[in-house]
């Protein structure tokens, strides 16, 4: 049985342009290339067209697409050629309908007299359409170009329309920061990764961890701290939460708790000191609800970079044997914090009976942490850093665009969390 | 504390990051702390680095000069140095506390043995309160006549070795006078500092655009096939400005357009155009490349520079809407002065790949706009084809320009069919614009510099053959110079793009300077 969907009028959108049909798309859009020269020959403006990428972005309703649709504003230097909005409506399930809307965007590049233009299409699904949904799209993809998937929200593990759409894609974009069911997207991203090895995955949050880990990696660059590097007994990460007990949505979407970002740098740190999960896990604690959570590891190996060099075989061979760690994540509440944001991460070593403790600290501005490093008797310069650029949504996503290949680093933290979390 | 018995392996959670190492905590020694260069461009890229977080924890800096100034002082006057020329402001009070907390001052004249034994002491406490662990970086940010003294200093006061950590030596440009005086600044040099230990600044390195040069050459499939003589007909480089002295007479008249631009700028410039791809991207495989440019390069002999060559000095003029004086006419020149502002020439390159391609260089204070440029023209397409259509005669060649600044990016002029019946041609630019395709800021060039330089990277900085090679080169035009009649100078009426001859004499080859 075929079955047909609406190709209907939809809501009225103004972001969203002119609302055409399906198969109209294309012709339309030529039409608005072609008045847009047209204006340009009485105007002063000269319009760029751009073209290396196609972004489609995938939301669950309208008011999140258009948000979206707000922010790229400031992707306009990424040659953006076509942003395909999907808005994939699952309150309605009785009707079948598809609604197209299509509208050139521009804005200024250098200065006021050039700008970058690129073509918006915008897609309201409902019913069983949502389930073709990659088909729809295949046709309305710029040729050639590679294609980005922003998916808005947590990732459905069961929704063979999102698989489709993954396969369709180069790079699979999201944002655990707006992950309700955080444990179990992380198992369904893990289990992603290895079903379409060939689509790239990112998360937001672990471009918001990048200076963190920058900082984190500057303690061990200084050589006289490097030894340290083998040593780390203990990681405490601390993850900004909401004042209350239970887990809820902010206005601005966030989730709270939401150990996404610590989560992301306990993973990281374990695979990059070569730490596993004990067989014993006892001791562990693991409070989704707060979003504490701690794990007993072992240490069976150390570093390749802080291998000893002439020293004595007994040493290394003490080094190599497998010790015990532990990796400790845990809310702090914190008010005039975004949930989720780290608010301080510490590793506590211990190397030839010499400890070393490792922080970084944000205090009272959220802009600002601070970095310190003690030794056993002694108390080295604190460092005050500025954070504060790094955080704009739209260009967290920027990056990510800027980026078509595999980011392997953040894949192999992925895995590590699904290990953690498993 | 734990033996620092280790591999200087890389950071093993360096992996995968995509930001530059940082540095081991040091102190950076500012010799001429109080003069223009620090407080415009040093002080500001190091707030700069402080606040984007490369610098590590207990940086510090000693500002070393002859002024009076306390700690507190000094500091003030960094802070209005930041507040004045940093690309990011306002300034970041809490970032400024901790990166000010470092900053320190030692009065002293550039000779006197006492001040070095004062900069030891300081330099070994700072060790101690701050765990800068010995790592040393000496600036020389002072008139090029006090390098010697200084160097000379460093080494008598032993300030040049020590067992506990690095030291390294920057040095600003020019370097030299001309070539004995390179040579014999090199000697000083060697004396108190092994080689590697050397940075000699040129900031045309550190931008973006040039360092893109290279990238562009070789990252690229499709452009360093055609990067040669078979498919190239000449290469244009112009740097060019639309100022005049600024105050700098008294260096100026020392110096010339030659000397101040064609040795170091325009120079380095035309090796990374020139350069054989390098067997590595590491800082003397990349050098020893470039090294062999600047010998390649065709020296003039005898009448070749009066052939090849056109200097000049400006005359009153017109430059944004602003009458000025002519160079003669300026304060602190000589009304007999033989100082060029300008200077235009053709040069070769002899290697396998440049044979007989000429090289148009020119650069000029007072032109009509500040502009530095590559441009290189490609030899025609067979136009058999359009020999009897009426797009014949309009068929330009192929040009790719890199843009150095202002508007940093590529530029490629093609021909293509203007939409119609009849068959014309026009030649219209694909444009490439740094700025609109990366929104990221870039940093300033000492930004990059420094940096470098704390992690020892040394490929964006002038070895001492290099220099040499490049003074052998300029040499021989200074002596051709130095024995012509003052009447071989030219005139150029300000705010134009150089003297007539200049066009005259790339007119005979058939070609013409282009209007960047």
């Amino acid at each position: 049985m075929t079955q047909e969907a609406t190709n209907s009028l939809g809501p009225r959108l103004p972001w969203a342009g002119k609302l055409v049909h399906l198969e109209q798309v294309e012709e339309e859009l030529s039409l608005l290339w072609k008045i847009s020269a047209d204006n340009l020959r009485t105007g002063q403006n000269t319009n760029v067209r751009t073209s290396v990428l196609n972004l489609v972005i995938c939301a669950p309703d309208l008011e999140s697409a258009q948000s979206a649709s707000r922010l790229l504003r400031d992707l306009a230097s990424t040659h953006l050629a076509r942003v395909t909005i999907v808005i994939l409506d699952r309150s309605n399930s009785t009707s079948t309908a598809i609604s197209t809307w299509v509208t050139l965007r521009c804005f200024s590049a250098i200065s006021d007299i050039m700008r970058h233009c690129f073509e918006q299409t915008t897609i309201l699904s409902t019913g069983s359409t949502n389930r073709a949904i990659a088909n729809i799209l295949q046709p309305l993809l710029k040729p050639d170009l590679p294609v980005y998937l922003w998916w808005i929200g947590d990732p459905p593990d069961d929704d063979p329309a999102f698989h489709k759409l993954v396969e369709l894609s180069n790079r699979v974009i999201v944002d655990s920061t707006s992950f309700f069911n955080l444990e179990q997207d992380i198992q369904t991203l893990s289990l992603l990764r290895q079903a379409a090895p060939d689509s790239a995955l990112s998360d937001l949050n672990w471009g918001r961890l990048t200076p963190w880990r920058e900082l984190v990696v500057q303690f061990f660059d200084v050589m006289e701290y490097r030894p340290y590097l083998s040593g780390i007994t203990s990681i405490e990460i601390e993850h900004a939460a909401a004042p209350l007990a239970t887990p809820t949505r902010t206005e601005l979407g966030d989730v709270s708790p939401n150990p996404a970002c610590a989560l992301l740098l306990a993973g990281w740190l374990k695979a990059r000191l070569g730490w596993s999960l004990t067989h014993d896990p006892i001791h562990n604690i693991r409070d989704t609800a707060s979003g504490t959570y701690r794990w007993q590891m072992e240490r069976s190996s150390i570093p390749s970079a802080t291998r000893t060099l002439g020293s004595p075989r007994a040493k290394t061979a003490k080094l190599d044997t497998v010790q015990r760690a532990s990796i400790d994540i845990r809310p702090q509440v914190q008010s005039n914090m975004r949930p989720g944001s780290i608010c301080l991460v510490r590793l506590i070593s211990s190397v030839e009976g010499k400890k070393a403790t490792f922080t970084i600290n944000r205090e009272g501005d959220p802009d600002l942490v601070l970095t310190s490093v003690e030794l056993s008797h002694e108390t080295r310069p604190q460092r005050t850093v500025s954070l504060a650029a790094e955080h704009k949504e739209s260009e967290l996503l920027h990056d990510e665009l800027e980026i078509l290949g595999h980011d392997y680093p953040f894949e192999q933290t992925l895995e590590e969390m699904a290990e953690l979390l498993a | 504390m734990p033996h620092r018995s280790v591999v200087e392996a890389p950071n093993p959670l360096r992996e995968g990051l995509r930001i530059k190492q940082s540095t081991e905590p040091c102190v950076m020694v500012i010799f001429g702390a109080t003069g223009d260069l620090t407080h415009r461009k040093l002080l500001p890229a190091l707030y700069n680095l402080a606040l984007e977080h490369p610098l590590p924890a207990g940086f510090s800096v000693v500002g070393f000069a002859r002024r009076p100034y306390s700690d507190d002082d000094f500091r003030q006057q960094a802070l209005e140095s930041i507040n004045a020329y940093s690309r990011q402001k306002p300034v970041n009070p809490q970032v400024w506390d901790s990166f000010a907390s470092g900053i320190r001052y030692l009065q002293s004249a550039f000779h006197d043995p006492k001040g070095y034994e004062k900069l030891n002491t300081l330099l070994n406490t700072l060790d101690q309160e701050r765990g800068t662990s010995g790592n040393r970086i000496f600036y020389l940010s002072t008139p090029p006549s006090q390098y010697a003294e200084i160097i000379q200093r460093i080494g008598a006061a032993g300030l040049n070795k020590n067992r506990k950590g690095w030291t390294r030596i920057i040095i600003e440009k020019p370097f030299g006078h001309d070539l004995a005086s390179a040579h014999e600044l090199n000697r000083q040099v060697s004396r108190v500092f092994r080689e590697e230990q050397v940075y000699r600044i040129d900031h045309y390195l550190g931008k973006e655009t040039v360092q893109n040069i290279l990238v562009f050459r070789l990252a690229n499939g499709i452009f360093e096939p055609v990067w040669n003589r078979r498919y190239i007909d000449h290469v244009q480089i112009t740097v060019a400005e639309n100022l005049g002295l600024e105050g700098r007479s008294f260096y100026y008249e020392e110096s010339g357009a030659i000397r101040d631009i064609v040795q170091n700028h325009v120079l380095q410039l035309l090796t990374l155009v020139a350069m054989e791809p390098p067997i590595a991207f590491d800082a003397d495989a990349v050098r020893d490349e470039k090294v062999k440019v600047l010998h390649a390069l065709q020296p003039f002999v005898g009448r070749d520079v009066s052939i090849n060559s056109i200097r000049a000095q400006y005359g009153p003029g017109w430059v944004g809407g602003k009458q000025v004086p002519g160079y003669l006419e300026e304060n602190g020149v000589s009304p007999t002065s033989t100082t060029e502002t300008y200077v235009s020439m053709k040069i070769y390159i002899d290697n396998w790949r440049w044979a007989g391609i000429p090289f148009y260089l020119r650069t000029g204070k007072y032109l009509p706009k500040r502009v530095t440029e590559i441009a290189i023209q490609f030899k025609q397409a067979p136009l058999i084809l359009f020999k009897r259509s009426e797009a014949h005669g309009q068929i330009e060649p192929n040009v790719l320009i890199l843009r150095i600044q202002p508007d940093e990016g590529i530029s490629l002029k093609f021909g293509a069919k203007v939409p119609g019946t009849e068959m014309q041609i026009r030649a219209v630019n694909m444009d490439f614009f740094y700025g609109s395709s990366f929104v990221r800021e870039q940093p300033e060039a000492y930004e990059r510099l420094i940096l470098d330089c704390m992690v020892g990277d040394s490929t964006l900085f002038t070895r001492r053959d290099e220099v040499e090679a490049a003074w052998t080169f300029i040499q021989g035009i200074l002596d051709e110079w130095k024995d012509e009649p003052r009447e071989t100078i030219q005139t150029y009426e300000a705010g134009t793009w150089g003297p007539q001859a200049a066009d005259e004499y790339i007119w005979k080859d058939g070609r013409r300077w282009r209007r960047p």
